[in-house]
């Protein structure tokens, strides 16, 4: 298991390493300017050197890349052009959004994945219902579900709101940065409800694809381990069928489950990106669709470094957790 | 095949549980959440719901750094300059300010301004002579995009409520510099001082405020939201609404779905064209079409295939029909242009745009060219859907022309990037299709960023050198002849075209009142909250 861990971090390692190199030699060849465009058209050529230097882009290449990789060791991000603040700054201001909805999300995903795939595989009168829901939902981009779900439940029903995070004028700050839970430890129940309503929209419409992804993988595996011996066996002594299915059935289904799961999440960051433009989630996926205008290099490098750790970091967990489902993978 | 066995009761039971727990807890906030049907009541309380499309930007909260658009309405309502331009009217017109009045010499290198009594700052500080100064020396300090406005500029105090601005040279726009929405702000000295930290109080200015206007700035959450709180002991006129929220809202569709239920007294900008049409036949809704100084350009490049000569250029702009343009994408909310420069710097009948639209020129000229440079490319700025919106007009309209046309978006760093001080305009398109608007009403403002060789906005650097000459003559007289002659000259170069002059298309309930006259032409996409009311 040890070993394990070990070649999953050092992978992480060299991705984010590779991935710095990659950010820094795209900013280089892009014909951009973000100093002209920060101090805009009447800024005279004196200003713009000014602040060119200030900012390090005068300096070469690899000093540049130096500087930021040196940086990046000691937890320095750089400084965004655009909100004027350390990219760690801003990444602790926007990240607990984004993580808060993915961390829903990926909850929402996996409960709907089971309901799914419990649902469209055993016998009765609903299965074709949650078979259809199982074709159809791979069918359906997120977006167009977010769409669909400000007009039904904001415009037409008024249940929901259509977009932020909070109407909580000021919120509670910590310690978890996340608003459903900081409401509680803070002891405001209502800011907690209200977060929960605004969340769960953009969580659902974040959630279907995946669900229906992993509901897909899971049901398969589900028909293939109804029809395995053991199962037979298990009938035989007189179990229930609940107790076939939850205690037996389901454990030797999840493997292949957990693996799509791992796959999703980072597919799922690229959704939350979308969604949170759509949901005005005040997000790392708002800060990046914001910051590429911008020409905001350090922002934009900070946040494909974070969601490329994130998704590093999930498909480690899901080897790890998969190997104690299964031992024989860590063998 | 073995029938799969029946679903444990447990399962429906779950799923069923789980469906009526959304919908419970949807359901439950009903009570706290928008009405289902728009209302065109004022709100009970004075708190006027408005909104940001995308977070305002770089420094939206601190007039010596931010120099865009829509965070204009935080600076105009937080902090006040010595002189303002008019409100509520077309012409822009310099007006008291902190100042109540100015006089300067004959050569416009010296102004003297009387200071208005009885103005306290939101930190307590009273407002005196005493602010000019460290205000401008900040501003400098800073050195953004703004700085330029001061720069040369040096503040002498005659007692607490006059002061004196010596400039290193004449410049008779200079009443314009300190009237102008992004011009010098005055900060409390105090407050500067306690809070300069080791960023010339940046930080501190990001969630906070030193300003004297009617509102107070109390909540800033980046890309989430902003807050304004009427100021208790404003100079003027109390304002009607105590609070103004500013939430951003990334989508126009959601945006616009608020302001239908009535979550949302008004829009103030970027609607798409789609939603401005629908307004306009709306009669739930008022909208407002208000003039600015931002026009839609299209510039050409003069060093791209076959657009080398000015005659060709011409040629070019001729066969573009401008009514086309306005009546699929603009009509209502901008009119067609006929001055070189943007609407309200020039008197009617100055610097006249004579392009009459003929498709006959460009139509030889492209029969005659090889193949290989019948390609053109139109270039737009991707922040802009009115201007990928123009593009695939212009580019339907030359195809038919002979011309192989292909649009394609830059984001607004890479059009920057093609302007001075870059020495050329490598990897720019043919043509671009950009708006803008001057930091300030005289034609100095516009011609200098836009026909100058070294201009911010000269793009495709395109210029004569007759142009430039006459610029830096009419810089220091600002003769309106002068500047007529200049726009006569760009036009004559081929490089720009003013399609369309934008008006700030507002909508708002039939409650709100006072819009037109809280709208600044020279103040883009802002207004005067303290001038809104509900009635």
């Amino acid at each position: 298991m040890i070993q394990l861990i070990a070649k999953r971090l050092a992978a992480a390692a060299v991705i984010v390493l590779a991935l710095t190199a990659v950010m820094f030699f795209l900013q280089k060849i892009s014909p951009v300017d973000p100093v002209h465009a920060m101090l805009g058209p009447s800024a005279s050529p004196a200003a713009i050197v000014a602040e060119q230097k200030r900012l390090g882009l005068d300096r070469p290449f690899l000093a540049q890349y130096g500087s930021y990789l040196n940086g990046l060791l000691h937890g320095n991000l750089g400084m965004s052009y655009r909100t004027r603040r350390p990219v760690s700054t801003d990444l602790g201001s926007f990240l607990p959004a984004t993580a808060e909805l993915s961390v829903y999300a990926l909850i929402f995903a996996l409960i709907l994945a089971v309901i799914l795939a419990l649902g469209s595989t055993l016998r009765w009168p609903g299965s074709s219902v949650f078979r259809l829901l199982l074709i159809a939902g791979a069918s359906a981009p997120a977006f167009l579900l977010g769409i669909v779900g400000i007009l039904i439940f904001y415009s037409k029903l008024g249940w929901l709101p259509a977009t932020g995070r909070t109407s909580v004028l000021n919120p509670p700050t910590g310690p978890t940065g996340f608003l459903t839970i900081d409401g509680l430890l803070h002891g405001e129940p209502s800011v907690t409800f209200d977060a929960f309503r605004h969340l769960l929209m953009p969580a659902l419409a974040v959630a279907a694809i995946p669900a229906v992804s992993i509901g897909r993988v899971l049901r398969s595996s589900l028909i293939g381990q109804m029809r395995a011996d053991y199962v037979r066996t298990a009938r035989a002594k007189g179990l229930t069928e609940r107790q076939v299915v939850l205690g037996h059935v389901l454990r030797n289904s999840v493997n292949a489950a957990l693996s799509m799961t791992g796959l999703q999440v980072g597919l799922m960051f690229s959704g939350v990106v979308v969604i949170e433009e759509i949901f005005g989630w005040p997000g790392i996926g708002q800060y990046m669709a914001q910051s590429i205008p911008a020409a905001d290099f350090p922002a934009i490098s900070g946040v494909t470094l974070l969601l490329g750790a994130g998704y590093v970091a999930v498909n480690t967990i899901v080897d790890i957790l998969q190997a104690i489902a299964d031992p024989r993978i860590n063998a | 095949m073995r029938p799969l066995p029946p679903a444990p009761r447990a399962l429906a039971t779950c799923v069923g549980a789980a469906l009526a727990a959304v919908l419970a807890l949807a359901g439950c906030g009903s009570s706290s959440g928008p009405s289902a049907t728009a209302t065109t009541k004022p709100p009970a309380g004075r708190t006027l719901d408005l909104s940001f499309l995308q977070d305002p930007g770089t420094g939206a909260t601190d007039p010596d750094v931010y120099y865009a658009g829509q965070g204009i309405i935080l600076q105009d309502n937080v902090y006040q300059g010595l002189l303002q331009y008019k409100p509520g009217t077309a012409t822009p017109t310099v007006i008291p300010d902190l100042a109540t009045s100015w006089t300067a010499t004959k050569n416009n290198t010296v102004f003297t301004l009387q200071l208005r009594h009885g103005v306290e700052f939101h930190d307590g500080t009273a407002f005196t002579s005493a602010a000019v100064q460290p205000s401008f020396q900040r501003r400098l300090a800073v050195g953004q995009g703004p700085a330029y406005m001061v720069q040369g500029a040096t503040v002498t105090t005659q007692g607490p409520y006059q002061v004196t601005i010596t400039l290193s040279g004449p410049n008779p726009n200079f009443p314009a510099y300190l009237a102008s929405a992004y011009g010098p702000r005055m900060m409390s000295p105090a407050g500067l001082a306690a809070h300069a930290g080791s960023d010339h109080d940046q930080t501190y200015l990001r969630t906070h405020d030193l300003g004297t206007g009617p509102y107070e700035l109390t909540e800033a959450r980046i890309g989430s939201a902003y807050q304004l709180e009427a100021f208790s002991k404003y100079w003027g006129p109390k304002p009607y609404f105590t609070t103004v929220n500013l939430p951003v809202i990334t989508d126009s569709s959601s945006q616009q779905l608020q302001f239908n239920k009535g979550a949302l007294a008004a829009i103030l900008h970027d609607l798409p064209e789609p939603a401005v049409k629908s307004y306009l036949a709306d009669k739930a809704a008022d909208t407002y079409s208000l003039p600015t100084q931002n026009s839609q350009y299209f510039y050409v490049n003069p060093d791209a295939g076959f657009l080398t000569t000015a005659a060709h250029r011409t040629a070019l702009l001729k066969a573009i029909n401008v009514k086309q343009i306005y009546a699929e994408a603009f009509t209502g909310r901008a009119t067609i242009a006929d001055q070189a420069y943007p609407a309200h710097m020039m008197p009617q009948g100055d610097a006249t745009q004579a392009i009459p639209y003929a498709t006959g020129p460009l139509s030889s000229l492209a029969r005659s060219l090889p193949a290989s440079q019948k390609t053109l490319t139109i270039g737009y700025d991707s922040s802009s859907p009115d201007g990928q919106l123009i593009a695939n007009i212009i580019s339907a309209q030359l195809d038919q022309l002979g011309l192989n046309v292909q649009v394609q978006s830059y984001t607004t760093a890479q059009v920057y990037a093609w302007a001075p001080p870059a020495p050329s305009a490598k990897g720019a398109p043919d043509a671009v299709i950009e708006g803008g608007w001057p930091d300030a009403a005289p034609p100095y403002m516009w011609a200098h960023i836009s026909f100058d060789p070294n201009g911010g906005l000269n793009y495709l650097h395109c210029s004569t050198p007759q142009i430039s000459k006459l610029i830096k003559q009419g810089q220091g007289t600002g003769s309106l002849a002068t500047f007529s002659t200049i726009g006569q000259l760009s036009v004559q170069t081929g490089c720009w075209y003013n399609l369309v002059n934008q008006n700030d298309f507002m909508v708002a309930q039939p409650w709100l009142k006072g819009i037109s006259q809280a709208h600044v032409v020279t103040y883009p996409y802002s207004l005067d909250l303290a001038d809104l009311y509900a009635g």
